[in-house]
């Protein structure tokens, strides 16, 4: 079962030039079962990752909404609460940040948050940037593509997450447990 | 009769905690496996056989502030005292390729296996909290000392592998305190104020000025004065080392304790 929850503001700017140049950032999340072990067990929980241009701001997580039951032993009672319904835990965090900090702010702010957690999310890191073409600058399109852009990033991310997690390549594959996803949009970034 | 300690790490750990405590510099060979965090001083995680831990700065900062000493200082001082600070080492990496990273950093072990900030860990009981309040009420007498007022919830960090075990507590990130903060030998700087939504303990944060008040100047000394100038210049270490006996007397007008 897919969520998707998206915010449209109308436009307020006009771009500057026709062709627009952005940002696209994300944190793979994972929780680590020993923290204190150099090679300790990491469980894949999910990605978020944001888009920056200069008139539209997007924001996007994909996270497992449970664990297997082998994971969920190796979780601490402590932990428990907020790794063993990720997407549950990871949603609020979102919205929270999504509310409070300024466009751009809210990857870094989430990340920062968790630097000392079980539930990690790695440093963000910056994909190439993105130009749209002339006729895509106008809103209604530019709102979609961006959509497609991040959508596309969380999807190939979490799959790479997902695989980079998975037992030696001889082990059979695993059937990656149900996901959500969380996306939404803002018109004005400000300066990252 | 008051605890002679407020720490709550392993066996393995206290046993690295002895041994750093003994030691200034590491000389043993560290791997360094990337950025491990966003915040400022962007730290990366290390490792060195079996043990595993955070470095910082992960850059060079041109701010003057000593965070590696800070750690480092802080972390020795709290063994000293019983308070639950995870160990910490300094690290001199050598030449660098890259010219941005910062040379010589402090190393903290991590503390738990799986820790949660305090504002995450939402199942403690009514005996984890009474327990943190002891330990807050020791920590909110340290950290005054220190002059680490830079203090949130996000810095303490909890552990229990059961919801029936005792609540473990870590304190981290003493970057921003003692030199950061003063500015003259007999600096006026005022008490850390308390940051995490459990009851004040009189008798504890009490119990542990007295511990401070008592701390011997001379140890003091040797944990400072060891510190190498890379890490620590002159001028910064004569002013902790003032500081640090300035503050002792008082902690009492500070905290509001008779």
């Amino acid at each position: 079962m897919s969520q998707l929850q998206t915010l449209m503001h109308p436009k307020s700017d006009e771009p500057k030039s026709a062709i627009m140049e952005g940002q696209m950032r994300y944190s793979a999340i994972t929780f680590h079962v020993d923290m204190t072990k150099p090679c300790g067990l990491v469980i894949p929980i999910g990605v978020m990752a944001e888009i920056l241009f200069p008139t539209i701001y997007a924001l996007g997580l994909i996270a497992r909404t449970e664990l297997s039951a082998d994971e969920l032993a190796v979780v601490s009672d402590v932990s428990k609460p907020i790794a063993s319904k990720p997407f549950a835990y990871l949603a609020t965090q979102f919205n929270e940040a999504w509310d409070a900090l300024a466009p751009g702010r809210a990857l870094r702010g989430l990340a920062e948050k968790h630097a000392y957690s079980a539930l990690h999310f790695s440093v963000p890191e910056t994909t190439p940037f993105y130009q749209l073409p002339a006729p895509l600058s106008a809103p209604l399109p530019m709102r979609a593509t961006v959509r497609m852009f991040l959508g596309t990033l969380l999807d190939e991310r979490m799959q790479t997450l997902i695989q980079q997690m998975q037992e030696p390549a001889n082990a059979p594959q695993q059937q990656a447990s149900p996901q959500q996803e969380l996306l939404q949009l803002k018109a004005k970034a400000a300066a990252a | 009769m008051p605890r002679q300690s407020f720490r709550a790490f392993s066996a393995d750990l206290e046993k690295l905690a002895q041994q750093w405590a003994g030691t200034a510099v590491t000389n043993e060979k560290w791997i360094d496996h990337g950025p491990f965090a966003q915040t400022e001083s962007k730290p990366f995680k290390v490792s060195c056989g079996e043990v595993v831990g955070i470095a910082k700065p992960g850059e060079k900062k041109t701010d003057g502030i000593c965070r590696a000493a800070h750690e480092k200082i802080a972390s020795d001082l709290a063994f000293e005292l019983g308070l639950p600070i995870p160990p910490v080492v300094l690290l001199d990496m050598g030449e660098l390729q890259d010219a941005k990273r910062e040379r010589h950093v402090s190393i903290s072990a991590f503390a738990f296996p799986q820790p949660i900030p305090w504002d995450k860990a939402t199942t403690l009981t009514e005996q984890h909290k009474n327990d943190a309040s002891e330990v807050m009420s020791a920590m909110l007498a340290f950290e005054t000392w220190v002059s680490c007022t830079d203090r949130k919830s996000d810095h303490v960090l909890v552990y229990f592998a059961s919801s029936t075990d005792p609540v473990q507590l870590a304190f981290v990130d003493f970057a921003y305190a003692m030199s950061q903060q003063w500015g003259r030998a007999d600096d006026p700087a005022g008490a850390t104020h308390p940051y995490l939504p459990v009851q004040k303990d009189d008798a504890t944060a009490k119990a542990t000025v007295e511990r401070i008040e008592q701390f011997d100047d001379e140890k003091v000394k040797a944990i400072v004065g060891r510190i190498p100038v890379e890490y620590l210049p002159e001028d910064k270490r004569a002013l902790i080392i003032a500081n640090l006996k300035y503050r002792k007397p008082r902690l009492r007008t500070l905290l509001g304790i008779k």
